[in-house]
């Protein structure tokens, strides 16, 4: 996964936007549109509506540019109004078994490998990975994702969950919590480490 | 092991806190091992989280969404429109515009204000005329002080023979007629008893009193 454009450059392109610079828009979008794709696909949980979505948030990015505050991040902007984006009936679902691994079959991820750890949660901590994850509730899932997937801040967070901080740190806490025991379980306390806190 | 600590843990695994903070997070991790094995535990869940999950090329939509830009303007473009269509001012100078019907309607409609309003303060400022005194009621007259005579005339009598006997003795009708047909009589010569006995003589007169003051308006 690419690192994200810092918030400062993204501030300057949402300038440019809203100027109609379509150069800017184009820039924003290629730095954005994966990570958004990846946070509307984890709340529809389907392809094909994420791309719309997707899709439909940059159209209102482009056209609400001059409506951003400077508030928030960015990112947290656009999230915001993909979250806006996506129908009521995808919102607030349940737990997802397959939340981890989004892949079809024959299909490679286009991250890139971080570290060696990795290769070894290739093949049975990632399994065990998907099933624990999977026992989670969705907002302590997302708190993850957006947290080691997306490498949000603690603001971020809090803001693209519209909770306080203090609930981020709880959901985080919990979410932790279930996690370790659940692998820990499935794995063994081996690969997982100490699960008492 | 301090929660201050551990609530930094997270943040300090995906690299987002500030350079202070995360000074003092790593030199927590240097004395305690716990919250070692917790970043450790952070980085390799990180880690799993990123291998698994596919997204799309960053390029992928983007030519549609361009092609869906070009079909309509840009805010930037439309907003100052908008923010002239919003005001009062743009408004009226639309509306003025120089377009011969809507000149014309605009300048009928002006007219008809212009004279109604014209209307309405002349009948206004009317009020204390002598042509509208003439159509009150006579009760509404503030009288002078008394005396006043008080005259209830016979039934059939004429009103032509009622004015020529008010207007032999100087009287004028100040009141009435009541419930009772009496009418009020004030002279402005005083010569209240005088009035009254010529009045009271009158073959079309029933009775004559003279009184000091009128009765209240509701005795009317």
């Amino acid at each position: 996964m690419r690192k994200r454009l810092p918030d400062t450059d993204a501030r300057t392109l949402l300038q440019q936007i809203a100027d109609g610079n379509r150069l800017a828009f184009s820039r924003l979008y290629e730095a954005l549109s994966p990570e958004i794709y990846a946070f509307i696909q984890r709340r529809t949980d389907n392809r094909e509506t994420a791309e719309d979505i997707k899709q439909e948030t940059f159209y209102v990015v482009w056209q609400s540019a001059g409506a951003f505050k400077g508030t928030s991040s960015v990112f947290s902007w656009v999230c915001g109004n993909a979250a806006n984006k996506i129908p009521l009936a995808y919102r607030n679902r349940g737990p997802r078994a397959d939340s981890v691994d989004d892949l079809e079959p024959g299909e490679e991820p286009v991250a890139e490998v971080d570290s060696p750890d990795t290769l070894l949660l290739k093949s049975q901590e990632k399994q065990g990975l998907n099933e624990c994850m999977g026992k989670l509730s969705f907002e302590q899932r997302e708190c993850l994702f957006l947290a080691f997937w997306h490498d949000c801040s603690e603001q971020e967070t809090a803001e693209i969950q519209q909770i306080p901080k203090g609930t981020v740190k709880s959901r985080l806490s919990q979410a932790r919590l279930k996690l370790k025991q659940c692998l820990a379980r499935v794995l063994g306390n081996g690969l997982v480490g100490d699960t008492k806190d | 092991m301090d929660d201050k600590v551990m609530d930094q843990l997270p943040w300090y695994a995906n690299n987002t806190l500030d350079d202070e903070t995360r000074q003092w997070v790593a030199s927590q991790l240097d004395s305690h091992p716990a919250y070692r094995a917790q970043v450790s535990f952070y980085e390799r869940l990180r880690a799993g989280l990123r291998a698994g999950v596919w997204t799309p090329e960053p390029t992928a939509g983007l030519d549609a969404v361009l092609a869906r830009l070009d079909s309509r303007p840009h805010t930037a473009q439309i907003e100052p429109e908008r923010r002239e269509q919003a005001s009062v001012i743009a408004f009226l100078r639309r509306a003025l515009a120089w377009k011969p019907l809507p000149r014309l309607a605009y300048g009928i409609g002006l007219s008809v204000i212009l004279i109604q309003a014209g209307m309405i303060g002349l009948l206004a400022t009317r009020g204390n005329d002598a042509v509208f005194s003439e159509v009150r009621s006579r009760a509404q007259v503030a009288a002078a002080a008394g005396p006043f005579i008080k005259v209830s005339f016979r039934p059939g009598a004429a009103e032509a023979d009622v004015r020529f006997l008010l207007v032999s003795v100087g009287a004028s009708i100040v009141g009435g007629p009541s419930q009772l047909g009496d009418y009020y009589l004030y002279l402005e010569s005083k010569r209240t008893d005088w009035a009254a006995q010529q009045i009271r003589i009158s073959p079309i007169v029933e009775s004559v009193a003279v009184i000091a003051t009128l009765p209240p308006a509701k005795e009317e």
